[in-house]
């Protein structure tokens, strides 16, 4: 891994925070920030998998119950057909 | 980036078709972010009509329908005066409708494809950038 140094602005009371919590847990500061931002990606990246499921799950329950009230029916097909009677 | 139009959208809560489940894959592609799908507003509306009008389904199914498409994220175009008025004159010279070649005008401008199931129209334009949804595959 590659790795570069940067400077970043931080607020006071979010610098003390993060001090704090590195000599609580013996680290540095700059080993805190990464994990807060590796984190954070991954609640993230966690938030949409979850999110992604969830539509899903409700097209194929919205598909099953669709199913059984339209057999057959392309919806397309009656879409595009609305669209030539305008 | 990839335009759809309201006859992908219907596609993806109608059962059991196969091109049903290509337009599934799009929907997938698009929430997992890596193929995003970009639409106007007035999608919604078309497909809402056809399934209040068109398809015999219940008041639940048309409102979860709806639900689902507005819950699927998809990034909205915003027509511009320019957008419409290009619609329009491509429309007179292809006789087509303007809302059906308005989807054709956001693909041309942002340089993306668009998908429909609308094979006549795909036919009567000719436009390069526009796919049906089993040539797209």
């Amino acid at each position: 891994m590659n790795w570069v140094t940067t400077n970043i602005r931080l607020p006071d009371d979010l610098y003390m925070d993060l001090k704090m919590k590195a000599a609580r847990e013996r680290k540095s500061i700059a080993a805190v920030i990464r994990e807060r931002l590796s984190s954070h990606e991954k609640d993230k990246e966690k938030a949409q998998e979850d999110r992604t499921k969830k539509i899903l799950k409700q097209m194929r329950e919205l598909r099953k119950r669709i199913a059984k009230e339209n057999p057959g029916i392309d919806f397309a097909k009656a879409l595009i057909e609305m669209r030539y009677e305008q | 980036m990839i335009v759809i139009d309201a006859s992908i959208a219907i596609k993806m809560v109608e059962p059991t078709e196969k091109e049903s489940d290509i337009a599934k894959s799009i929907l997938l592609s698009h929430l997992e972010k890596k193929q995003q799908i970009i639409v106007p507003k007035f999608l919604f509306i078309e497909v809402a009509n056809a399934l209040a009008t068109k398809i015999k389904l219940t008041k639940k199914s048309i409102k979860e329908s709806l639900q689902f498409l507005y819950n699927s994220d998809f990034l909205l175009y915003e027509l511009t005066e320019p957008d419409l008025i290009k619609a329009s004159m491509l429309a007179k010279s292809y006789k087509t409708s303007v809302y059906d070649m308005i989807y054709a005008v956001i693909a041309k401008n942002k340089k993306i494809k668009l998908i429909t199931a609308d094979d006549r129209f795909v036919k009567k334009v000719g436009f390069p950038f526009v796919r049906t949804l089993t040539h797209y595959t």
